[in-house]
This record gives C-alpha cells, sequence and structure tokens, in this order.
C-alpha cells in the first residue's frame, strides 16, 4: 500500500510538469517579504540573515554556501552592506547559473540612494562609497525596487513572467493605498527631532519628515564611546528630542543610558520584517514602525 | 520645473473639480496624480551614472596588512622543541621592537570566466629585506556547477589555519603543529580542484598537486609532482547562534633531500610523509549577531607518518632509517565583546617518537600555554598582548611576552569561516 502511495505521487508529479519553485537566496528579511508579495509561491525563498543581526558583519559559514550553492536567483541590497560575506559565498558557492548577472538583483541600485560621500576615508568610519544602503525603511523606493525586480523575476523566469507582473499589479496600488494611509498616519509625527545610533532609520525619517539630531554612532559602524555619548546627551538637553529611537537588532545599552539620563523615552524599532511580532510583512513592517514612534507621548 | 508646472496645473484644476462632480474631470485628476507620482518616481529612480564604474573598478582590489611586534623572551636562550624540527618560520619573535610582515594582496576578476590573487609578503631579516610570495594563483569555476579549479602558487586547503593568511589568527604566532609539520604553513605550486556537493547541507571535497619544493617536501621529487592532497569539509549551524566546521585532511609528500635542522650542514630526510589532519572550528554570537559579541573554539590534530631515511653524514652524524609516527594537537579559543575587546587561550601539544634517529628520538612532551588580550577598534586595526610558556623539554621552558599591531589598508577583504 506504501508502495503504491510512493508510485502515485511520483507519477503525479511527472504529469504535472514538475512545477518547480525558483530557488532564491535573500539576504536580508526585507526582501524575502518581497518575494513573497511579487513571487507568491513561484519562488522558494531562503533568508540570510534575520532582523536580530547585524548584516554588515556576518559570518560566511558553510550553510550559507550551501544556499548559495543550489540557489538560481539572488536578491541583496548592495552599495557595499554585504560586502564583508557576499562575495565569499559567491565565490566558495561555484555556482555557474550565478555567473549571469541577471540573476544578481541589488534592490540598492534601483534607486537614487542618499548620502553618497564626497571623500572615502576610513577615518569616517564605515562608510559605504555608494550612498546610504538601508532603503528598506522607503515605501516610495520599496516600489520602484518591487517592480523593477518583478520584471527582473520576469527576465530570468520566463514561463511566469505574467505572473509575477501580475503580482506587481495587485501589490502596486495596496501599497500606495498604504503611503496615503502611513502619511496621515504619522502626521504629527512631522517635524519632531530623534536620535538614533546609525544611518540606519535615515530613508524612515526623511520620508516622515523627521529630523535626527545626533547619533550614539562617534562615526558610522564604531561603537559609542563615553566622550561622544556626552555630547550626545548635551545635544539632548538644548532641545526638545521626541525620542532615542534604535533597530531591533542593535546594543541598548547606550540609548538605555541615554534615555535615563536625558529623560526620552528609547523606541526599539523592528528595522526589517520580523524585527518585532507586527512586523511580520513589508506592509506590517511600517504599520508597526509608525504605531512604535506614535506611542511615544511626551 | 515639470513638477511646479504639474503642480500649478493641480492647483489651478482643484477648485473646478470642487465646483462640479464631472466624472470627466475625476478622471483628469486621477490621469494628473499619476503623472505627479511618475515624476517623484523618476526623482528616486537610479541614474544612470549611479550605477557607472568609476574608472579604476576594473583595477584590481588591492588591501595592505602593516604589523609590527615588541618580544621580550626569558627562560632558556635558544628555541628548540625536543623531539621535533622548528623551521625558520615558526621561530619566536626577535626580541624587542621588530617589523613584522608587510602584506600586500591585489585580487580582481581577469575576465567572465577566471579570477587571480596576488600575496606577498615583505619582511626584514639582519637588515636585509626579504619578500616572498605566499600566494599567486587564478581560479576559475567556469568547468561544471559547483566545481572549483585553482592553479598557481597557493596556499594548500588542508586543515585549517594552512588556507588562512596569518594575520587572521587569533593568536600572534602560530600552533606548534604548524611551526614543527609545516614550518608555519604549506603552500606550493601546483594545481587544486574543490566541489561542493549540491546539497541542503555543506559539503566540500578536494584534491591538490603540488611540485614539492617546501617544507615537509623538498626537492621537487616525483618529476615536480612530489605532493598530492584529500580534503573534505562539513559544516552546519547549531541553532540560530551557532555554526561548525570540521574538516579532514591528508597530505602526501615526497622528501628528497629536506632540511631537518637548521645548521650549516643539515640533517635530510628522503623518504614519503603522510599527514593527517582533523580539523573542527565552533563560532557563536548572540543571536547569531557578530556585533554584539563572538565566541570561537577551535582544534587541529596532526598525526604524521614517515618512512624513509635520515642523512646526517654531512655534519659527520649518521644515514638512519626513520620510519615512525609523531603527532600533536592544539585548542584555542577567544571571546571578542561588542566593544571590540578580546581575550583567548590556547594549548598546544607535540608527541614525539622515542624511536626515531637519534637527533629527533624523544618521549618527552612539548606543550606551550598562551593567553592573549586585545582591542579591536574596528575590523581593520587591531592590537593585542600574548603571553606564553612553551616547555621546551626536560630541563628548560621558554617564556614569551609579545604585542603586536597589525593594521590593514584599502579594500575590504573576503574572509572565509
Amino acid at each position: 500500500m506504501r508502495y503504491l502511495s510512493v508510485i502515485l505521487s511520483a507519477g503525479l508529479l511527472l504529469a504535472s510538469g514538475g512545477s518547480h519553485a525558483l530557488e532564491v537566496f535573500a539576504c536580508e528579511p526585507e526582501w524575502g517579504a518581497m518575494l513573497q508579495e511579487i513571487g507568491a509561491d513561484k519562488v522558494s525563498v531562503y533568508v540570510a540573515t534575520s532582523a536580530q543581526q547585524d548584516v554588515h558583519q556576518v559570518e560566511a559559514r558553510p550553510s550559507l554556501i550551501a544556499k548559495m550553492r543550489r540557489t538560481e536567483f539572488v536578491v541583496c541590497t548592495g552599495a557595499e552592506l554585504e560586502v564583508g560575506w557576499l562575495p565569499q559565498l559567491t565565490q566558495q558557492a561555484g555556482n555557474q547559473l550565478l555567473q549571469n548577472h541577471d540573476r544578481l538583483f541589488y534592490a540598492a541600485e534601483q534607486v537614487a540612494l542618499l548620502d553618497k560621500p564626497g571623500q572615502l576615508d576610513r577615518s569616517q568610519g564605515d562608510v559605504h562609497a555608494a550612498g546610504n544602503p538601508h532603503v528598506q525603511l522607503d515605501p516610495q523606493r520599496m516600489l520602484i525596487i518591487a517592480q523593477h525586480l518583478a520584471e527582473r523575476l520576469a527576465l530570468v523566469d520566463a514561463p511566469n513572467a505574467a505572473f509575477y507582473q501580475q503580482r506587481y499589479q495587485q501589490f502596486a496600488p495596496r501599497w500606495q493605498e498604504a503611503m496615503t494611509h502611513w502619511q496621515q498616519q504619522a502626521a504629527d509625527l512631522r517635524g519632531k527631532n530623534i536620535i538614533v545610533r546609525h544611518d540606519n532609520l535615515r530613508y524612515l525619517a526623511e520620508w516622515l519628515g523627521i529630523n535626527v539630531v545626533a547619533k550614539l554612532e562617534p562615526k558610522p559602524g564604531l561603537p559609542p564611546t563615553s566622550a561622544h555619548l556626552a555630547e550626545v546627551l548635551a545635544i539632548a538637553q538644548a532641545q526638545h528630542v521626541y525620542a532615542v529611537v534604535q533597530a531591533a537588532y542593535e546594543d541598548p545599552h547606550s540609548g538605555e543610558w541615554l534615555s535615563g539620563k536625558a529623560d526620552i523615552p528609547l523606541k526599539i524599532l523592528p528595522y526589517t520584517v520580523g524585527g518585532t511580532d507586527k512586523a511580520n510583512t513589508l506592509f506590517g513592517l511600517m504599520d508597526d514602525s509608525i504605531a512604535l514612534l506614535k506611542q511615544v507621548k511626551k | 520645473m515639470r513638477f511646479s508646472i504639474l503642480a500649478a496645473l493641480l492647483g489651478a484644476l482643484l477648485p473646478a473639480v470642487w465646483a462640479s462632480d464631472s466624472p470627466d474631470l475625476e478622471a483628469r485628476v486621477q490621469q494628473l496624480e499619476q503623472q505627479l507620482s511618475a515624476v517623484q518616481n523618476n526623482q528616486l529612480a537610479a541614474s544612470p551614472a549611479a550605477t557607472q564604474a568609476s574608472a579604476s573598478s576594473f583595477n584590481p582590489a588591492a588591501s595592505l596588512i602593516l604589523s609590527g611586534t615588541y618580544a621580550e623572551h626569558s627562560g632558556a636562550d635558544d628555541y628548540s622543541l625536543a623531539g621535533f624540527h622548528v623551521g625558520s618560520e615558526g621561530q619566536p619573535k626577535s626580541d624587542g621592537f621588530a617589523l613584522g610582515e608587510s602584506e600586500l594582496t591585489l585580487s580582481a576578476n581577469v575576465d567572465d570566466k577566471f579570477y587571480g590573487q596576488f600575496t606577498i609578503s615583505f619582511s626584514e631579516e639582519n637588515g636585509e629585506t626579504k619578500s616572498d610570495i605566499e600566494e599567486s594563483y587564478i581560479e576559475t569555476s567556469a568547468l561544471a556547477d559547483g566545481l572549483n579549479l585553482r592553479f598557481g602558487h597557493f596556499l594548500s586547503g588542508v586543515g585549517y589555519l594552512n588556507s588562512h593568511h596569518a594575520h587572521t589568527d587569533i593568536f600572534i604566532d602560530r600552533p606548534l603543529v604548524y611551526g614543527s609539520f609545516f614550518n608555519h604553513h604549506y603552500g606550493d605550486d601546483g594545481v587544486q580542484l574543490r566541489y561542493v556537493l549540491p546539497l541542503d547541507k555543506y559539503l566540500e571535497v578536494g584534491a591538490e598537486f603540488f611540485r614539492g619544493d617546501n617544507y615537509p617536501a623538498a626537492g621537487a621529487a616525483n618529476n615536480g609532482r612530489g605532493v598530492d592532497t584529500q580534503f573534505i569539509r562539513f559544516g552546519d549551524d547549531i541553532g540560530i547562534g551557532g555554526s561548525y566546521l570540521l574538516g579532514l585532511s591528508r597530505l602526501h609528500a615526497r622528501a628528497d633531500n629536506a632540511e631537518e635542522t637548521d645548521s650549516n650542514n643539515p640533517a635530510l630526510f628522503t623518504g614519503d610523509i603522510t599527514i593527517t589532519i582533523v580539523d573542527a572550528t565552533f563560532k557563536w554570537s548572540p543571536q547569531g549577531n557578530k556585533k554584539l559579541g563572538q565566541f570561537v573554539v577551535r582544534s587541529e590534530l596532526f598525526a604524521e607518518q614517515r618512512d624513509g631515511v635520515l642523512d646526517d653524514t654531512q655534519s659527520g652524524g649518521f644515514l638512519a632509517d626513520w620510519s615512525g609516527k609523531r603527532n600533536g594537537y592544539y585548542v584555542e579559543g577567544e571571546y571578542i565583546t561588542s566593544g571590540g575587546y578580546e581575550f583567548g587561550g590556547r594549548w598546544d601539544e607535540l608527541h614525539g617518537d622515542s624511536k626515531a634517529p637519534a637527533l629527533f628520538a624523544s618521549d618527552y612532551v612539548p606543550q606551550r600555554i598562551s593567553v592573549m588580550a586585545g582591542w579591536r577598534n574596528s575590523e581593520f586595526s587591531r592590537i593585542q598582548l600574548q603571553w606564553s610558556r612553551t616547555g621546551m623539554n626536560e630541563s628548560e621552558n621558554y617564556n614569551s611576552w609579545l604585542l603586536q599591531y597589525q593594521m590593514s589598508l584599502g579594500a575590504h577583504g573576503a574572509h572565509k569561516f
């Protein structure tokens, strides 16, 4: 009886033409979520990092090499965000499909980036030459990226091209409607001052019209020092700062210290999909980020 | 310009919309809104300049590692290990201030099929600048899926530390097994084939053929194919924060007058050497977030089998059979805090062969304990202080204090696990 069901299912599989989902390697959870929106069941996504991890520094570990080995499509941020580990993975995995660069999709290459540095010098910290890569918190840019992702998927997985385009056509108006809703929701956040730890909330602040008046890191990528924190405290006390805002993966200690000393609330935002319970899709990410920012009553 | 015209148009149109609710006007408003968002998108879309490569982007990625040490040794005058040869590269750092190796690495894609990497290290010895081509190789994965072919001069893929550049080591010096069995590292001219199996878990197999000029081989025996190796690696994650890598390797070398002592008339070994290495590395970070801290523990076990002849006649000694086994291992670990402070410890042990020729016969077990503390200001700079005590033989210990800086300039190096 068991053999019969095995033969039957094998037969069914052969008969169906073996509907094979495109194997995708997503560097970060935000792209995994976008792939779900645009690709649905036509893609099988492996997400390499979680919302609890700082993606600037990830070990090029064996499990990631194995996944890179068998993938058919890679979606990452680019702009050197993953420069410390992604090249090592593609090199070691020896995946021939990926030699076709259409199969490597870098989100940051699809949009104009903020804060392109005039000078590249490590004395200024860990600067990204192409600009600030943390684009997933700007809904306008995310819409453009989604469109380009649908186009690229259609190119690489031609039999399902119409499906990907259709999914984008269904996603876009929902997203645009959500954008209007988020702007309305966050209207009274406009003009407020916040202190962050790193440049990673830049695009969210820009889109919501919030001012980042100081950063806990003395230079990008370097841990906060006592001297610098004293300066930030002085800034916090010299003007009205609405909140200290950090990402879920960031060490909260310095933020907690400043929050206590300056008597301003500390808010931990998801930063990417999976960073909080409610941020389980791209929509949830923005919903929860704005809800958490608004929760601060001071 | 278009933006302001459109805005003006909308502004002019809106009163008209309020005045009349004709569906025709509604459609026009919708059309204008779409055009407005299209203009906004154009502003946000990547400009061609953004993705254009700069003039120097086809030039190799270049990185330079600068390092230097300050050392204080005490105990015995000379460094030696009972039952083992300590190669020139395995000797302790010079007393006092010393410039370490300055290492330059250049790498780039040659074309769509080939990649090249070159590493040269410069050091000063007795007032003379010595340069050593550590690696100069071409690699391609154009043959078949998962298959990597490497050829040129490169570090062998056996063991763990061997294929890593020394500046990525946890400690300032290499473990005793490397200093004695490999003269710090084994690299040679040859070819390597590696295959990553298309499995759910990481499994890689590899094999190499080398010329056989460098220790433990010598003389480019067997018509310049004096060394062959085979290795297999497996690794996976444990939970959210842990990952491990296991390796099993075998190096088979033909030695044709390999120098086994440091004298002007060294003792020479001719014969076969087979070294089997088992290596294991485990890394863990809270939630897998390296920025919050990282714990690393590693061990390698070397088992050597020799079958040949030791010729010590040049210095007035004897010709003797040397067939037997020796082995050794190390265990090392470190913890790096979120603030970049690091602390580590290491234990080294070597087991000699009491039946080896007189020069190497020993049943003493050389051992060493090392502890280290350091600070990494960023991924690119590192300062560390290390203390070690070596039991060299039955009557002598060797103690060292080492202070080292290590700085990396240039391209962001790609680091293996």
